[in-house]
């Protein structure tokens, strides 16, 4: 099956930092894929490259996203061609009301898809369906978008949003960080009753426990800007046992 | 340079002989001669006072400008849109043109009315207000406004009454080629536990440097609720040197709007005076500038006594080479206990050139009291404008979407509401892509 996403020897760096060393990953559609490895290693750069964030240079490498070139789209045509990115740190946006926002960016995106826009009767529907599903409070959305939410909220609107834009490839970055154990229950379901043979996910983490409820087809290990290590869902059970040490000085190892 | 000015003093004093010789009042003449002889004690202010130190005059104070008279044409095309249920009174270079342009109906006992009408029927509380509170000692604007008293917009709703349609007062500025002043002036009374909304614009002033030197006295009884707007949307030539003075009595709560989307260079003298215990006053001013417009805020509010809440939220978004200035001064008098005040002042500016300077002030003689002062200059925040992108939003509409927000929390409690839909489209149409957001809440 042709990939959704092709990523070959992607290097990025941040004011002349090197960060990503040469990541190769490759997602076919229906597949999820979970990126784990130690603080700084370059989890977000590589999700934040990915959504077009230009505070990232990329200085070599390739990224095909459904059979284009990922690098050459603006964030917002990322966005409308399906893929979603919730943030490790969601933006909190004063005066911005999350309805609002939310409908425009669903228009945006239907728009560029062909589909006539939503009306205010047909938006609301749809909210009210898929804030059940992430059991959102429906009062979040009449307020500024995550300013003074919770961390957990933050990341329930996260998916709320994933859940209402339908996107082809969702990355995943930290989502269940800060999040009981109930609210990781919720956020998880919401994620795999999106799952389809069409959608594909990319999910960071640093915890074994969220791969229990999403689980993976593959894990891989992210360490000082490269992949060293991949394999499938066991891969994250030892890295709970045994840390990250073991890996560092070990050769990466072929990516799937 | 001196004769230059000391002939442009000669020109109004000239000029206001004229008018007072048609003047039959004696006190109303002893008034306008006192505020002309303040007016020569203070001359124009330069850069050199502390107070119009970021605010050059330029060729104002050199202008022997025309003085508008009562035969001023109201141009049809620059009225505002009417209010939902509005009670309108018009205004042409500062008069109140015959037949009284008032349309619509009042409720009992309210006056909307001018000014030059009512003196003649003399009330008692005209005579109390009048020039009473604009600061005609040290504010050369102010006294040279009040020597050219000849009309103006009053408005009174009395003890315990309430005025449930909007009252809108539209001042139009000459136009024409030849540089005109003109002397808008208003006073507001409401009484005792009265209640108001009000509305006062400021438009026209096409064709040539015109000057507008604007004073506004607004007095509000014990427990009265007066929501006061006030709009600048005159042409991009115009001078405009308003004061907004508002006094407030025992538990008396005011808003007021100062929105200013016109003008070339704009000068906003507010002042706010808490007399009484238990007051309750909230300033909130918007800015949207671009070219070379010039906007100055310079705020003074006075906290005289115990339990008083104040709150001063002033914003400016700033493209080009346009300069914004903000003076917040809060005085908290001895005796003032209680008082808690709280000032911010936010610009964002949009393009490298643009300018803003800001200055909070606090002097305070009291010991128990919660004051607060904040200044920001910021950009529009690229990590938002990131995060709205990355769900699909176009650049233009993301960063535009965030100007946007900024501008309407300073406006998130303008009324009537139709009057902040207007404000809202305007700011939209000032953006790139604002059209993508014209049904942004
Ligand atoms: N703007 C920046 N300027 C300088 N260094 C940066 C910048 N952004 C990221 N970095 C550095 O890049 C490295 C990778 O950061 P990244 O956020 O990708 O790590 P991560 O794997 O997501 O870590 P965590 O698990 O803590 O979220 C870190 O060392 C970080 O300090
Ligand atoms: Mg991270």
């Amino acid at each position: 099956m042709e990939p959704i996403l092709e990523i070959r020897d992607l290097h990025a760096e941040v004011d002349g930092h090197p960060i990503l060393r040469g990541i190769d990953l490759t997602i076919r559609p229906g597949e999820v894929h979970s990126i784990m490895g130690p603080n700084g290693s370059g989890k977000s750069t590589l999700a934040q490259v990915l959504a077009g964030r230009d505070t990232y240079t990329v200085t070599q490498g390739t990224v095909r996203y459904r059979g284009r070139d990922l690098l050459e789209m603006a964030p917002e045509e990322r966005a409308c061609e399906g893929l979603f990115l919730a943030f490790q740190y969601p933006v909190e946006i004063p005066g911005v009301n999350t309805s609002y926002f939310l409908k425009a960016a669903l228009n945006a995106v239907r728009k560029h898809r062909g589909q006539p826009e939503l009306d205010a009767v047909e938006f609301l529907e749809l909210v009210r369906q898929k804030t059940r599903i992430v059991q959102l409070d429906e009062r979040l959305l009449n307020r500024a978008v995550n300013e003074g939410f919770s961390g957990g909220e933050k990341k329930r609107n996260e998916v709320f949003q994933m859940a209402v834009l339908e996107p082809h490839l969702a990355i995943l970055d930290e989502t269940d960080s800060g999040l009981d154990i109930d609210a990781l229950r919720v956020v998880a379901d919401g994620v795999n009753r999106l799952r389809s043979p069409q959608r594909s996910f990319l999910v960071v983490t640093h915890y074994q426990r969220l791969l229990e409820y999403i689980v993976p087809d593959f894990v891989h290990v992210l360490v000082g800007g490269r992949i060293v290590r991949s394999g499938d869902r066991t891969l994250a059970l030892e890295l709970e046992q045994k840390g990250y040490g073991w890996l560092e000085a070990a050769p990466a190892a072929a990516a799937h | 340079m001196t004769t230059q000015l000391d002939s442009v003093a000669a020109h109004y004093a000239a000029e206001l002989d004229a008018r007072l010789a048609r003047v039959r009042d004696p006190e109303r003449i002893r008034l306008r001669r006192a505020a002309f002889e303040r007016f020569e004690a203070l001359g124009f202010p330069t850069t050199r006072a502390e107070d119009w130190r970021h605010t050059p005059l330029g060729p104002l104070p050199r202008t022997a400008y025309a003085l508008t008279n009562a035969s001023v044409l109201v141009q049809a095309g620059v009225a505002p849109p009417p209010l939902e249920g509005e009670v309108r009174l018009t205004l042409g270079g500062g008069y109140v043109t015959a037949p009284a342009r008032v349309r619509g109906d009042l409720p009992t006992g309210v006056v909307l009315g001018s000014l030059a009408e009512l003196s003649a029927a003399a009330p008692d509380w005209l005579s109390a207000h009048l020039a009473r509170h604009a600061d005609v000692r040290a504010d050369a604007f102010a006294a040279l406004n009040t020597a050219f008293l000849d009309d103006g917009a009053v408005v009174y709703v009395p003890r315990g009454g309430a005025c449930a349609a909007p009252l809108h007062i539209v001042h139009v500025a000459p136009d024409g080629p030849t540089p005109a002043v003109s002397f808008p002036r208003t006073l507001i009374v409401v009484e005792a536990g009265a209640t108001l909304d009000i509305v006062e614009q400021f438009v026209g002033g096409a064709g040539a440097e015109h000057c507008t030197n604007a004073v506004t006295e607004l007095v509000a009884g014990p427990a009265a609720r007066v929501r006061y707007a006030r709009l600048v949307r005159e042409a991009k030539t115009v001078h405009h040197i308003g004061a907004l003075h508002v006094a407030l009595g025992r538990d008396t709560q005011v808003s007021a709007h100062v929105v200013t989307l016109g003008g070339g260079l704009v000068r906003h003298n507010l002042t706010a005076v808490l007399a009484e215990p238990g007051a309750d006053c909230a300033l909130y001013g918007l800015h949207v500038s671009r070219g070379t417009q010039h906007v100055d805020h310079h705020l003074r509010v006075e906290h005289a006594a115990p339990h008083g809440t104040s709150r001063e939220l002033i914003r400016g978004i700033l493209d080009d080479r346009a300069h914004g200035v903000f003076t917040g001064r809060i005085i908290v008098r001895p005796g003032a206990q209680r008082t808690d005040a709280k000032q911010t002042h936010k610009s964002l500016l949009l393009s490298g050139t643009a300018q803003a300077d800001s200055r909070p002030q606090l002097e305070i003689y009291a010991d128990d009291v919660k004051c607060t002062h904040g200044a920001t200059v910021g950009q529009v925040d690229e990590e938002g404008v990131f995060y709205l992108r990355s769900r699909g939003l176009p650049a233009d509409a993301a960063r535009s979407l965030l100007v946007y927000a900024f501008a309407e929390e300073s406006v998130a409690s303008l009324v009537p509401a139709d009057l902040h839909d207007q404000v809202r489209a305007e700011v939209l149409a000032r953006l790139p892509h604002g059209e993508l957001l014209r049904d942004a809440p």
